[in-house]
């Protein structure tokens, strides 16, 4: 027998058992819930709608694994808020989820995700950043695989505060003021006439985005949760945040309606120039402010800066930081089916995918070896430089009764702003509040 | 009360006057015009702000006419997305709602008004009853019943449900109680049997009444949007209200409007031309019956 | 006795016959889970079935003691009551009267715009009126600028739901707009049935105007008006979809409503016992409305 002919039986025999294996997989089908990309992929833009890069995703991962079949859908916000929730109370959860961890905590305390260190090998739960490994990490099951997160700040429009000729008021050079100095500066800037007639904009409507409101607390050394789950509105420097926030209302620095309204007036105002400053992130400002150009709806000239909040005076306030993640719920599963969901899983949060995502979106990635993506963006660099002068804020995502404490807040904050409490009494009944809360888990 | 209703004489030509016409019949005149106005706002405004982009719906002070008209939020509405299959999807639902639920309307009806047996004003009250309740309350026992029912993203999950309508079986036995009596013995003594009673008898004079169940059945579950977007998961099973707020929705929380009132619009028209043609039908004579009981 | 009930059953069949149809939807979809969630309100009960517990009547305590957002919910859907009923009821019935010896063709004028509120999705139109009443953007502070009002009264423009004094009136307004057209149809249609000799004879009796509204028309239409007056309040203690896109129960909880709340407390907080027991409650209350309705009217018509 000549070496050819061995060869080619090898070959052969190689084959066979390839194919017999490739029979052999029995077909799984996965459903993939998503809160979709806000927006595609820098290099895929032929996706512009809720879930196509998703789906996209999914498809490509079906090419490879054949008896795989991924069922995609893409929920707004209504959906994750019902949807979800009925469908996983009925038993018929998806296998995985895509959300954020203000909202998977709540149903991975409910305990109906499966422990996620179970199935993921180590290595990639080492690659994974330790600190949001931890948060992720409820009664010491991991309850979701994080994907990316983002940071929040200030976004000045910069053109205006020229406009009015306070630019040099801003301090772009540390990009850190105190509260007398942004004081100073924003009501200097209404002053000046030129229309900016709120110039922080602000929405206590709904606990979406109460972080911008937040933001000012972290400023003054207050807390909203201490470390441990505690809620901190007995925190005397919470109360002076909170005080600093109702003076700029008082006072007129912030739009009058902001306690009921919707989150497309509040961009727009930032939009129209009636105010100079919002909360918000890298996504902001590479995204969302660039989309609103292309659509017309910035009517006055822009230039978006990034500046931290206003701090008291010796306080340092640090960065929040909001990841989402991966929940992989409990379906009763064999073995076998849930290699798949891993398998899935990992294609979904691998270390390409992350970068991709993070190119569309601004956002960060939570994989180590995703390295940094966005390094030439001066914005990403002075972030990451800034964060690690000061730190995060602990925003209390992963403690059981977190959605029900921020949910409690917006009626306080608005009774507070209507002039119906005084801070003081907000933060007590709110410490009530949430005490009762909490030991109502 | 004894009031009867005879639907066989022609109406009386000209109206009778409620009122004379006086001064202050011009001012209440005057008033319901400004009133139907006010109300066409919010649709005149639904209808333009379909062809307006987003800048100019949000522009201060608003355009009454849009200046630059556009169809571009149409052009996003049919663009890859199938709309017209929601609306179709859409159709389906409310017709099969309408169709059932005014058959079991205006039989249960008929027995809650013209037939005695034991048990029957605690029944009509427990439907009654149940019209009371806010659906949101049980949506999660709903939600297991339809696991259970393997019937998630099926029409028979947005239909059956409501074929029992509690809205139109009270509306039926109301309007029932006003047709006398003695018409429909003088049919049993002619030897017609239950059905036939039913269908020659009962149903030929509820016809107005059944009109108006229908389209109201018609519109219930045509603008039912809770339910249809928790039962509903793929694409092609959508309705149109359901399609068309996941294609408005725009990631954070914000919302695109101009697509959200084309979207609107185009869920609006097929109501509008089914109003159009049934409105002469179903508002002739209906009345809703006696009071005591 | 009981060979006496089981012969009106037997009589009564056909009358169970026709009831069928209707009651196997209403006890599979309806009475079971209704059930199901009265069941629930003594448990409680998040996403996770398995973790499900009895815990008697604790959610019914908590709400009447602890749950300060749900009693103002209460009082503020009564309030949406008491506006929005009375206030359609009475408009749809001076509508119809005013309208009713009119034209058909100048009549559908009047039908459009009553009745297409009601055909529109009450999702949309509800996010028309946000943007109507928006302050920076809205069409309606838009109008009293032109219109000079502002200035007259030496104002600034307002926050129409920014404010705990106008945010539940503007709501009602929205829903009072999409409430009239079913009692108009209605009214209307119960007029056409008034025979024409009583508004004759009351004429020769010296009756005119108002005076034939009040002792021959109201009366005939009462059945009408209960009808109305009952499945409107139904409705209104239920509203939502308002408050859910508009205010979300803000500001200062000035529009929280019982339906809201519960809707919180099911999606957003995973308490799906504890919204059970709200819903019981709710029943409760419009049970007891609806009979007092009904009585009180009843009364009158004798």
């Amino acid at each position: 027998m000549n070496r050819n002919r061995i060869a080619m039986l090898a070959a052969g025999l190689l084959a066979f058992v390839f194919a017999t294996s490739g029979l052999a997989q029995e077909p799984v089908t996965i459903t993939y819930w998503t809160d979709p990309a806000l927006a595609a992929p820098a290099h895929h833009p032929e996706f512009d709608s809720l879930a196509e890069y998703e789906t996209w995703q999914a498809e490509q991962f079906m090419e490879m694994y054949p008896h795989v079949t991924v069922e995609v859908q893409g929920l707004d916000w209504p959906e994750l808020s019902t949807k979800v929730p009925a469908a996983i109370a009925a038993g018929n959860p998806p296998d995985i989820l895509k959300d954020y961890l203000g909202r998977t905590t709540g149903y991975g305390h409910q305990e109906v995700t499966v422990d996620l260190y179970q199935h993921l090998p180590q290595e990639e739960i080492d690659d994974l950043l330790p600190g949001l490994v931890d948060l992720y990490t409820i009664n010491g099951s991991l309850h979701a695989m994080p994907t990316y997160f983002w940071e929040h700040h200030m976004i000045v429009n910069k053109a205006l505060f020229d406009q009015a000729g306070v630019g040099d008021l801003l301090p772009l050079d540390d990009r850190d003021w105190t509260q007398d100095e942004f004081i100073d500066a924003i009501t200097q800037l209404r002053d000046a006439g030129i229309g900016v007639d709120y110039p922080f904009a602000l929405q206590v409507a709904s606990e979406q985005g109460d972080y911008d409101f937040h933001a000012f607390v972290w400023g003054a050394g207050g807390d909203i949760w201490r470390s441990g789950c505690n809620p901190a509105f007995d925190d005397p420097k919470t109360l002076a945040g909170v005080e600093f926030a109702n003076r700029l209302f008082q006072e007129g620095l912030i739009n009058p309606d902001a306690p009921t309204v919707s989150n497309n007036d509040k961009l727009n105002l930032f939009f129209t120039g009636k105010s100079a400053i919002i909360g918000g992130s890298m996504y902001t400002l590479n995204v969302q402010i660039p989309q609103a150009q292309d659509e017309g709806l910035v009517t006055v000239e822009m230039d978006p800066v990034l500046l931290t909040y206003p701090h008291a005076e010796g306080e340092v306030n640090g960065f929040p930081a909001g990841p989402t993640g991966f929940a992989v719920f409990d379906k009763g599963r064999s073995d076998y089916e849930m290699e798949w969901v891993t398998e899935f899983l990992l294609y979904l949060n691998s270390t390409e995918a992350q970068i991709d995502y993070v190119n569309g979106n601004s956002q960060f990635p939570t994989r180590r070896s995703a390295g940094a993506p966005l390094a030439d963006d001066p914005n990403y660099q002075l972030v990451v430089d800034l964060i690690a002068e000061r730190g995060t804020e602990d925003m209390g995502l992963a403690c059981a009764g977190f959605y029900e404490v921020r949910v409690a807040q917006p009626p306080r904050w608005q009774s507070m702003f209507l002039g119906q409490e005084t801070p003081a009494e907000v933060l007590e009944a709110l410490t009530e509040e949430a005490a009762d809360i909490l030991s109502n888990q | 009360m004894n009031q009867t209703l005879d639907k066989t004489r022609p109406a009386p030509r000209p109206r009778p006057r409620l009122l004379k016409r006086s001064l202050g019949w011009y001012i209440a005149f005057a008033l319901c015009v400004l009133l139907a106005i006010g109300l066409l706002i919010p649709l005149y405004w639904m209808i333009i702000g379909s062809l307006k982009v987003q800048r100019i719906a949000i522009a201060y002070p608003p355009q009454w006419i849009p200046l630059t008209p556009t169809l571009e939020n149409w052009q996003n509405l049919f663009g890859d997305k199938p709309s017209f299959r929601w609306m179709f999807n859409s159709f389906v639902v409310a017709s099969c709602i309408g169709l059932g639920a005014v058959t079991t309307s205006v039989m249960a009806g008929y027995a809650f008004s013209k037939k005695v047996f034991p048990g029957r004003e605690i029944l009509f009250w427990a439907f009654l009853l149940t019209m009371m309740v806010p659906r949101q309350a049980f949506m999660i026992p709903m939600f297991i019943l339809m696991r259970n029912l393997k019937w998630f993203d099926t029409y028979q999950a947005m239909i059956v449900p409501f074929l029992a309508y509690p809205f139109g079986i009270f509306l039926m036995r109301q309007y029932m109680r006003s047709i006398p009596d003695e018409l429909l013995q003088a049919a049993t003594v002619d030897g017609a049997s239950e059905l036939q009673l039913f269908w020659h008898v009962v149903v030929p004079l509820s016809r107005p009444a059944i009109g108006a169940v229908s389209i109201f059945a018609f519109m219930a579950g045509w603008n039912d949007y809770l339910w249809q977007l928790v039962v509903t998961n793929s694409e092609k099973m959508m309705t149109l209200p359901v399609g068309v707020s996941k294609l408005a929705a725009s990631g954070v929380g914000t919302t695109d409007l101009g697509l959200s009132m084309a979207g609107a619009t185009f869920a609006f028209i097929p109501m509008f031309i089914i109003f159009m043609v049934f409105q002469n039908y179903f508002i002739k004579g209906i009345t809703v019956g006696s009071l005591k009981g | 006795m009981s060979g006496d009930l089981l012969a009106r059953i037997w009589k009564g069949r056909w009358g169970y016959c026709f009831v069928l149809p209707a009651l196997i939807p209403f006890v599979i979809f309806t009475v079971y889970p209704l059930l199901q969630g009265i069941w629930l309100s003594f448990y409680k009960a998040g996403v996770n079935r398995a973790k499900w517990t009895f815990i008697g009547l604790d959610n019914y305590v908590r709400l009447f003691t602890r749950d300060n957002a749900f009693q103002i919910g209460v009082k503020n859907t009564f309030l949406f009551v008491l506006v929005v009923v009375p206030v359609a009821l009475v408009i749809s019935l001076f509508v119809a009267v005013i309208v009713y010896p009119l034209r058909q063709r100048s009549q559908t004028f009047f039908r459009i715009a009553f009745y297409m509120p009601v055909v529109s999705a009450g999702v949309i139109l509800a996010m028309v009126w946000l943007i109507i009443y928006s302050r920076e953007f809205g069409l309606l502070n838009a109008s009293l600028e032109m219109l000079g009002i502002f200035k007259l009264f030496g104002i600034d423009k307002i926050g129409w739901l920014a404010q705990p004094d106008t945010a539940l009136l503007s709501l009602s307004l929205v829903v009072i707009s999409w409430s009239l057209g079913q009692p108009l149809i209605l009214f209307r249609a119960g007029l056409g049935a008034i025979p024409e000799e009583l508004y004759e004879a009351a004429k020769l009796d010296g009756a005119a105007g108002w005076q034939q509204f009040w002792r021959i028309t109201l009366p005939l239409l009462q059945p009408t008006v209960l009808f109305v007056l009952v499945t409107l309040t139904i409705a209104v203690f239920q509203v939502f979809v308002v408050v859910l896109l508009m205010t979300l129960g803000g500001p200062a909880n000035a529009t929280q409503t019982i339906v809201f709340r519960l809707y919180e407390n099911a999606f957003t907080f995973f308490k799906f016992g504890y919204a059970s027991a709200m819903a019981v409650v709710l029943l409760a209350i419009i049970s007891v409305v609806a009979a007092v309705q009904f009585r009180l009217l009843d009364r009158q018509a004798h």
